[in-house]
């Protein structure tokens, strides 16, 4: 295989998409910080997937076309330092394919070269054992194999080899990398697209079709035929039984279509769904009550202009509420907290998971409110948010929310009825006023702020900074209070998954003999991944 | 102005040039800026600095316990110049907290020029 078309190309980075994706949160593992954090491998992942999504509008399978369209995708989207770099990488292969319809081993080794030097050019002080020098030693790689004339596959195996070892040798260059014991994290993530157009290319693997119609030659319309659910459904059911909520009835209906929509009081129901099984949902509503205003329709008797009318029309009708809460957190007790304070819809997502944009997308279609506010609770979280903010009809505001405690303290501020962009400006202004400390265990060796951090030892960080380090919880805690304790007068306590009741009773009891709080409040958040999440305020 | 800190044993005071210098290397370490512009006042025409003079396109404003900074940059023609912009303004707010204990806000970004490359075109 020494050239392949354009269609196949797609193929290569498809490939590349899903293998960053799998491997992204290893990627985040490599940021040369000892929490679970977020960051490369997300920022990479995310620029690269906005680049294949450019493609999918495409109805061409030149690769000068394609590429184009994936470097300006990737402008668009880079998120982060590394978003950035890998942005000016993939214009390289759009600069050196600029009159390719196909793709050869001299446009594969030139495409890596240019790739290369444009990422040099972005910088005043290029600094080696980062990125950089990976992609200019998979350059040094393609280059080799064009000279042996290898074909593709011979080609990317070299290319992949020479970054590989390049990668191993950045613990050498950089003396951070190597008390963290790392390798740089860009540079994984350039190798992981590598390997991944080399899966792609071998198509060693089989996707989901919703990943597939991501790279496929797309059609811009809606056609009828390509319906995945062709039955227009809706109903209203008035309820005899009270023990199903609005929440409950739209997560049993969820699984048999899309475009789901669920309002009602305590005696209505009204639902819309495209589905195959119309009969399933009626069968379904008919367990919860009677039946009314029953209305289905075949949408692949209908014109594609005519469905998005009346699906407009649909989405006006069942927005009833005047605005929306979505907030992301983890822990059924953390969940249910929310809930109890308004929030429509919690995403499950943390530090360790940030939900896609998708997900948001999702949750904000699920709310019948053209209003909603999003609280993402995490500082990786939050671009995912606006990105998805910008991508739907609704206003949206997101609140830059860094953790749970900010978010409970801004919901202070929250009115159903306030001007949108002025009660993002007041529950924005109510963040500062809480303190947050969140409590955890490193899950590598490291060296922060002078300070010797082994794997497992406890770590509180406060504003996403470690502040004190130690083996037991309580004397970490009460550490870090001290470090900052300003005339607060009230502590709220979220105990973790793994943290008994008297464990949280214990703590509870250790602050009130070191500290003067007018009242300390507990409760179970069941959150992962952190025992204690503490606000002051 | 400088800044100022008190504590039992006596005073800390930080110069302008420090913090600016802090602040201009770490923005140096920014993907996708390449240079810092100095903007005279009499003919507001930027001008490209080099390595050794970066710290004259931070200005630094000190009042009472704020400080501001305003960084003039050159920006790679082909970068997603908001993201970078955004990746300085982070790293920059970052490294002068870490480094120096100061909490500058606002953070100003102009961007005075575009380079562009040769392998571009």
């Amino acid at each position: 295989m020494y050239e392949i078309s354009g269609e196949k190309y797609r193929d290569l980075l498809l490939g590349a998409l899903m293998w960053l994706k799998e491997q992204q949160s290893f990627i985040d593992s490599l940021n040369v910080f000892p929490v679970p954090d977020g960051d490369t491998g997300t920022n990479m992942y995310l620029t690269f997937l906005d680049a294949v999504k450019a493609v999918k509008k495409l109805e061409s399978n030149d690769v000068s076309v394609i590429n184009e369209a994936l470097a300006r995708g990737a402008l668009m989207g880079a998120r982060g330092n590394s978003g950035v770099i890998l942005s000016q990488l993939i214009r390289g292969f759009q600069v050196a394919n600029k009159k390719n319809k196909n793709f050869n081993t001299a446009n594969l080794a030139e495409s890596l070269r240019k790739a290369s030097e444009i990422a040099y050019q972005g910088v005043l002080k290029p600094v080696e054992g980062t990125i950089l020098t990976v992609s200019r030693k998979a350059a040094d790689g393609a280059e080799m194999a064009l000279k042996k004339n290898l074909d593709l596959v011979g080609m990317l195996e070299s290319t992949i080899a020479y970054a590989q070892d390049a990668l191993n040798k950045t613990p050498e260059m950089l003396p951070a990398l190597k008390e963290a014991g790392v390798v740089d994290a860009g540079g994984q993530g350039y190798l992981t697209i590598l390997e991944g157009m080399l899966k792609g290319l071998l198509g060693e693997k089989e996707y989901k079709s919703s990943e597939l119609e991501l790279v496929k030659a797309g059609k811009t319309t809606v056609v009828a035929q390509d319906l995945k659910y062709v039955y227009c459904t809706e109903l209203l059911i008035d309820l005899k039984a009270r023990d199903k909520g609005i929440n409950d009835i739209r997560s049993d209906l969820e699984s048999y279509g899309d475009s789901l929509l669920v309002v009602g009081t305590e005696n209505f129901v009204k639902v819309h769904i495209h589905t195959n099984h119309p009969g399933i949902i009626l069968e379904y509503g008919l367990k919860l009550g009677s039946l009314s205003d029953i209305k289905i329709d075949n949408m692949q008797l209908q014109s594609a202009e005519k469905i998005e009318k009346q699906e407009e029309k649909t989405r006006q009708e069942f927005m009833t509420k005047k605005k929306g809460l979505i907030a992301v957190g983890q822990g059924e007790g953390i969940k249910k907290i929310f809930e109890e304070l308004g929030v429509d819809i919690v995403i499950n997502g943390g530090q360790s998971m940030n939900p896609s944009i998708n997900d948001f997308v999702t949750a904000i279609n699920n709310i019948n409110s053209m209003e909603i506010v999003i609280l993402p609770n995490n500082k990786n979280i939050i671009s995912a948010a606006e990105q998805a903010a910008s991508v739907t009809e609704k206003k949206i505001a997101v609140i830059p929310t860094r953790s749970i405690p900010q978010a409970i303290a801004s919901l202070m501020a929250y009115d159903v009825d306030a001007d949108l962009d002025e009660l993002k400006e007041a529950m924005t202004d109510e963040i500062d006023n809480v303190k947050s400390i969140e409590v955890t265990r490193a899950v590598k060796d490291s060296k922060v702020n002078g300070k010797e951090i082994k794997a497992g030892d406890v770590i509180a960080l406060f504003n996403d900074d470690i502040r004190t380090v130690g083996t037991d919880y309580n004397q970490v805690i009460i550490d870090l209070i001290k470090d900052i304790y300003d005339e607060e007068e009230l502590l709220t306590l979220f105990y973790g998954e793994d943290i008994s009741e008297e464990e949280a009773l214990q703590l509870k009891k250790d602050l009130e003999e070191n500290f003067d709080f007018e009242e300390i409040e507990i409760y179970s958040g069941q959150q992962p991944l952190y025992p204690y999440i503490i606000s002051l305020e | 102005m400088e800044k100022e800190w008190t504590n039992n044993y006596g005073k800390i005071t930080i110069a302008k040039e420090v913090i600016s210098k802090i602040a201009g290397i770490a923005a140096m370490e920014c993907y996708g800026l390449v240079g810092m512009a100095s903007v005279k006042v009499q003919d507001g025409i930027a001008q490209l600095l080099g390595w050794e003079n970066l710290s004259k396109g931070v200005i630094v404003d000190i009042e009472g316990d704020n400080v501001r900074l305003e960084l003039n940059i050159i920006v790679e023609y082909g970068t997603n110049i908001h993201q970078v912009a955004n990746n300085i303004i982070e790293r920059v707010s970052y490294t002068l907290k870490e480094k120096v204990g100061i909490v500058a806000s606002p953070i100003d970004v102009n961007v005075q020029g575009v380079r562009v490359g040769n392998a571009g075109r």
